[in-house]
């Protein structure tokens, strides 16, 4: 008889919770969602969040609202753990910077979130790199130049563990060059400002900042059209007419670069992050916000739930191989 | 290029642009004047409004903002010994000390027409240089940084005075303190001890709050009374008497503006060390005044106010020329340009400069709005000063603990602001300059950060300090300003000298 009311309760509870997960879709969102972003106002990442969030509110039915809130700190970690901490109900969003987000994981840095375990809902923006120098005062004029190099290479960029600084360190330790890095620069446009200045000879820089730069019309007054391109991270061919590190036999470097990808609290139930990662792709494929990403030169990058999912796996798997270079970095620089 | 200065003004000149532009110089006004907020919070606030508007009805509203902000915090700043906004740190030396001895109102008139003029002057020095931008930005690498810094630790020093070894015990503790926390250079944290809440730095807002606000209030509670020293008969209202010091004195304003455009052009450095700068170098080139500094000179309130209302001018050079912010503000403001379609840098001077001009225009004429109101209202402002500290002390203790709080909702910056309340209030007791800590603080990071690159570009080579055109220069001013005082003192022994040995 007990038995027989365990099995009942068990198969009605069991019904209950397949039953609810559509109702828990149903009733989602109830609540406002807060759209963490990792850094402070005014940077690239406060800018697409702020933009994203009129869309997703559309698509998530228009009765809630999204809320940016800037939580930065810990160079992007503090609100990462903010997310992990939250109760899994999809209330809090985070893009995250990726391998950036991963770096800590990956080292084996206490981080208090774990990528791996975040609930992906999909990807916005990614961007990849090329080699710039300055075209008046750079010493090497081509990449062949930078390796037959006799002097040390010197290269301004942001602080060991940020993302151009892993990329070149992975980059350089490939094609068997020991540059000598002048960190400290708080941004890509501050050191790619230190190359035209001649702090240093040459950097890595997004593609799409290098085209934002020297987009202008007119000639006479653009300081970045100074830059000019010696090397693109690629494995198809080159956009700038210049060698490529697919050309030279370094296959594997064409994952270098950053990601945009969306997520939330470990463990939200599948119904409510279903819902979360149809209504961002559906904005991030929004003919208007792609028309205003193109238009800000920063163009969207749609990747749905499973495939994000799998790009961060990919990425954690790629840059786990250079745990040491990664982890040495940060003793290299005086 | 006129062609889209009278667009800028012809954008401007429609009661719906008006109104947006009071509106926003109105928020700033306020969010200048509670400390802790600042105009980096009301612009960050504004935006989800802007989304309906046009981009230049947009920058109509921030530009608004933008200018009027540090004239609202040289209000708290007067008042209450609070900076509203950190660059008004500089004004509490001499414009609190004038509010105790019932000259408020002088003041905050002096203090607003300085703003006003400051931010004219800054405003059109960024009209002048667009040509040559390019050309201004480029100057500074990293040895310049250091020298300017340099410049900066020194010229504070001298303007101690006869506390030089008290000015060089808390600058050196100023210093450390800038140290706290993330280091760009080598990505690593220094003396956390462990608590996160250090490990992005001692944040520059909370510490001030303590260290002025706070530290005044148990100062006050300890001594009792109200802010105003003075008897209760003096007559408040002397506005307009502050209005003519700066007319007065105009050589003190020009030099403060010089100073606010030229700085704030620099990306990283900002307004709060122009105005700091602007202080130090007015005390140097003064060195027998009528009332001592830090004692309620005027000119002490005049010199920081125009320098940080002329650095909003000034600090759109980089943010225009290379989309590379000139302060926190304006790197929000970035953020706002982009979000409305227009990519800074280049390409905005080149394809839109009739949104440049819009920008112009409001800025320029928004610093004026602002300090009209604040010249209407300073009679009652300054009423404020005459509160009994039973009143004063809990107010502005919770207002100043709210304001730490609110910047980033982080209970642990409120630790930070109690901490250097009782800081502050040692400090006053036995006569050590906040004004030397609060520099070193400011000045700490960006001369390390720049030293240590400096190096290694130049492979440890210390020449590069001094084989360059600018960091020469650099280094040219700080043997001067070290030796000026000295220079004008002995020349006027030598003068006083001669005068008896004649008589």
């Amino acid at each position: 008889m007990i038995s027989k009311i365990t099995t009942g309760a068990i198969a009605l509870s069991t019904i209950a919770m397949v039953a609810s997960a559509p109702a828990q879709a149903m009733d989602f969102p109830k609540k406002n969602i807060t759209f963490l972003i990792a850094y402070g106002p005014g940077g690239g990442f406060d800018t697409i969040t702020r933009k994203l969030g009129p869309y997703l509110k559309k698509y998530l039915g228009g009765k809630v609202n999204i809320v940016a809130k800037n939580l930065p700190g810990g160079r992007g970690k503090k609100a990462a753990q903010f997310l992990a901490k939250r109760k899994p109900d999809g209330s809090h969003i985070l893009m995250f910077n990726m391998p950036g987000h991963a770096m800590p994981n990956i080292i084996g840095e206490k981080a208090g979130y774990d990528v791996r375990k975040i609930d992906w809902l999909g990807r916005v923006a990614q961007f990849r790199y090329i080699i710039v120098t300055s075209a008046k005062k750079g010493k090497y004029k081509t990449i062949q130049d930078v390796l037959k190099a006799k002097s040390q290479i010197k290269i301004p960029i942001t602080g060991p563990g940020t993302t151009g600084y892993l990329a070149s360190a992975i980059l350089w330790n490939a094609l068997g060059v020991q540059p000598k890095y002048i960190t400290g620069y708080k941004s890509s446009s501050r050191y790619a400002l230190g190359v035209i200045r001649g702090d240093g000879d040459l950097t890595i820089l997004a593609k799409g900042s290098f085209k934002k730069y020297v987009s202008s019309k007119k000639k006479k007054r653009a300081a970045f059209k100074d830059l000019k391109p010696i090397l693109e991270i690629t494995n198809g061919k080159s956009e700038f007419g210049v060698p490529t590190t697919g050309e030279m036999g370094q296959k594997d470097l064409a994952i270098l670069g950053g990601d945009r990808i969306v997520g939330t609290t470990p463990g939200t139930p599948k119904a409510i992050k279903d819902k979360l990662a149809d209504a961002l792709y559906k904005s991030v494929t929004d003919p208007e916000f792609v028309a205003w990403g193109n238009k800000v030169g920063r163009p969207v990058a749609p990747l749905n739930s499973a495939d994000a999912t799998k790009l961060v796996g990919q990425l954690y798997s790629y840059y786990v191989q250079y745990k040491d270079i990664l982890a040495a970095s940060n003793k290299k620089t005086r | 290029m006129f062609e889209a200065l009278i667009e800028g003004i012809v954008n401007l000149s429609s009661p719906h642009s008006l109104m947006l532009l009071a509106a926003g110089s109105v928020v700033g006004l306020l969010f200048g004047a509670i400390p802790g907020l600042g105009g980096t919070t009301a612009v960050a606030l504004l935006i989800p409004l802007t989304f309906g508007m046009e981009p230049w009805q947009a920058i109509i509203l921030m530009g608004g903002v933008m200018a009027a902000t540090s004239t609202g915090g040289s209000i708290s700043a007067i008042l209450l010994n609070t900076p509203g906004i950190a660059p008004n740190a500089a004004t509490t030396f001499d414009g609190y000390p004038l509010a105790q001895q019932g000259k408020a109102g002088m003041a905050i008139g002096a203090g607003a027409t300085a703003s006003a003029l400051g931010g004219v002057i800054g405003v059109i020095s960024l009209v002048a240089v667009i040509p040559i931008m390019k050309a201004i930005v480029l100057l500074f690498t990293p040895p310049e940084f250091f020298m300017l810094a340099i410049f900066g630790l020194c010229a504070i020093a001298v303007s101690s005075g006869d506390r030089l070894l008290q000015g060089l015990i808390t600058a050196i503790i100023g210093l450390m303190v800038g140290f706290v926390g993330y280091y760009d250079v080598t990505s690593t944290v220094r003396y956390d001890f462990g608590i996160p809440l250090l490990e992005d730095g001692i944040k520059l807002v909370p510490a001030l709050i303590g260290l002025f606000a706070i530290s005044e209030m148990i100062n006050l509670a300890v001594k009792g009374g109200s802010i105003s020293e003075s008897a209760s008969d003096v007559e408040i209202s002397r506005i307009s008497d502050g209005v003519k010091s700066v007319f007065k004195n105009w050589s003190t304003m020009v030099v403060g503006s010089g100073y606010g455009t030229f700085i704030g052009a620099v990306p990283g450095v900002g307004g709060t060390v122009a105005a700091f700068l602007s202080y130090s170098t007015q005390a140097q080139r003064d060195p027998t005044p009528d009332i001592e500094y830090g004692k309620g000179n005027i000119k002490g309130v005049i010199a920081p106010e125009s320098a940080n209302n002329a650095k909003d001018g000034g600090s759109l050079i980089p943010t225009l020329a290379f989309g590379i912010p000139g302060s926190a503000e304006t790197a929000v403001f970035l953020g706002v340009l982009v979000l409305h379609g227009i990519e800074p840098g280049q390409k905005l001077l080149e394809d839109h400069q009739d949104l440049v001009f819009t920008l112009v225009v409001a800025l320029t004429v928004s610093a004026v709005f602002a300090t009209l109101v604040v010249l209407g209202l300073a009679k009652y402002m300054a009423l404020l000063t005459r509160i009994s500290v039973h009143m004063l002390i809990p107010t502005v203790t919770v207002i100043a603990l709210v304001g730490a709080f609110a910047l980033n909702t982080e209970i642990g910056d409120v630790v930070i602001a109690f901490i250097f309340a009782f800081i502050g209030y040692f400090m006053i007791r036995f006569n050590y300059p906040r004004v030397t800590f609060t520099i070193a603080i400011v000045l700490g990071s960006i001369t390390e950060l720049s030293f240590h690159q400096s190096m290694l570009i130049s492979d440890d080579d210390m020449s590069i300090f001094y084989t360059r055109g600018l960091s020469i220069f650099l280094l040219f001013l700080t043997i001067l300003s070290l030796a000026f005082p000295t220079f004008r003192r002995k020349m006027k022994e030598r003068k006083l000298a001669k005068e008896e040995a004649e008589q």
